[in-house]
């Protein structure tokens, strides 16, 4: 096994773990910030795991056409595109990503007043001290 | 419901979690460290984007840039409606309580000195990433999430009213946002438009011409000294995005900041 593919794996797992432990945090933890955060942990863990799935050892460059750009851009031809394409990461996972970034971060902002209000509310965001409160 | 059984439950879900990613990942063959190739549909825009009169033409060399904005535009349109919405909910759920709170105490001159010096830097900066987002990576939705940083920091460091005294008033920023909205959408329906008055095929959210559709949007200026590319859509749509992105962002901090914290 080569030291590129060592390190793929590596990585996966460490990406794995993370969701893992944001997983566990967003079911465990009583405090709704602390929740959140895990939550934002939970969808980096998602969102590298996209973009490592894009990668391939053999890539050596990103999605971007490097086309001369002090002397002026030149549209590449078939053949250099080509080229191009077998050198250059999968864009895909990238653009899906910044879909889920915002999205993610829309929900997050919504869910973070609503935690800010039930703060106000109750004067805890304290699930658990929440739920003795109404019994 | 005891913890140690929120502890089991949570690891059982993790432990399913990371076996469906390694299966998905792994087993299908989708992704490892063995795959030499880009999938079919990753090719065809890596050798389609950049090259004129090929399928999916966009006038840019930035591929991601232009799958978000070209081939998948309704889609992005409707993601920052969803921030849209958000923000529109956000306002809702805090009426009546968005009001300036005084300067925080404890602040030194050191963290206002340096917020003040570094929050134009960011802002260039933010700047550079929306209006090259046609060229680099980047663009218009990255650009204005750094543009928020810099009203987070005059907001840490001088507190609201510093903020509402340069000009980040709610009704202004959300005049800006919805505006930067609908400029996107207006950007997108513009070649329907034109379609229509001219009688010829159009599509929505279109860019460059396509061989069913023969009228798009200015792609390139050539100049004896070699191209400036402005990549049709991508650059109008970057900068009306990083609009209604910075607007919409620095005004949820705002309004999360005048709703919690501190002590009342």
């Amino acid at each position: 096994m080569t030291l590129e593919a060592i390190m793929w794996y590596y990585i996966l797992a460490t990406l794995m773990g993370l969701g893992a432990v944001g997983l566990c945090g967003m079911v465990c933890r009583p405090h709704m910030i602390k929740k959140l955060l895990m939550l934002t942990i939970f969808s980096d863990a998602i969102e590298l795991i996209a973009v490592l799935a894009g990668y391939r050892i053999s890539a050596t460059q990103p999605p971007v056409y490097p086309g001369g750009v002090i002397q002026g851009f030149v549209f590449p031809n078939p053949q250099e595109a080509a080229n191009f394409a077998n050198s250059a990461v999968d864009p895909l996972p990238q653009v899906l990503i910044v879909t889920a970034i915002v999205i993610g971060l829309a929900v997050l902002l919504f869910l973070a007043t609503l935690a800010s209000q039930a703060g106000r509310k109750f004067g805890t965001q304290n699930l658990n001290k929440i739920e003795k409160r109404g019994e | 419901m005891k913890s140690s059984t929120h502890a089991a439950i949570s690891v059982t879900v993790a432990l399913i979690f990371a076996l469906t990613v390694a299966i998905a990942l792994i087993k299908l063959g989708f992704a490892g460290p063995w795959v030499t190739q880009n999938i079919n549909l990753a090719n065809m825009f890596l050798t389609g984007v950049p090259v004129p009169h090929s399928c999916c033409f966009s006038a840019s060399p930035e591929v991601v840039t232009s799958v978000i904005w070209d081939e998948r535009g309704i889609d992005t349109f409707y993601e920052t409606s969803v921030l849209f919405l958000a923000i529109i909910g956000t306002l809702y759920v805090l009426a009546g309580t968005f009001k300036a709170r005084p300067t925080p105490e404890g602040m030194t001159l050191i963290v206002r000195v340096i917020s003040k010096l570094v929050a134009p830097i960011i802002i260039v900066v933010s700047l550079s990433v929306a209006l090259h987002g046609h060229l680099t990576p980047g663009g218009g939705f990255q650009g204005g999430a750094i543009f928020a940083v810099a009203p987070v920091l005059l907001l840490a460091g001088w507190g609201s009213s510093k903020l509402l005294s340069l000009g980040f008033e709610r009704d202004t920023l959300l005049s800006l946002r919805v505006t930067g909205v609908l400029l996107i959408a207006l950007t997108g329906i513009g070649t329907l438009i034109i379609g229509l008055l001219k009688g010829v095929n159009a599509y929505v959210f279109l860019n460059q011409p396509k061989p069913q559709a023969p009228i798009g949007y200015l792609g390139w200026i050539s100049t004896p000294w070699g191209n400036i590319v402005l990549g049709g859509t991508l650059i109008l749509l970057n900068i009306f995005e990083f609009l209604a992105v910075a607007a919409g962002f620095t005004l949820a901090i705002l309004a999360v900041d005048s709703s919690g914290g501190g002590k009342e």
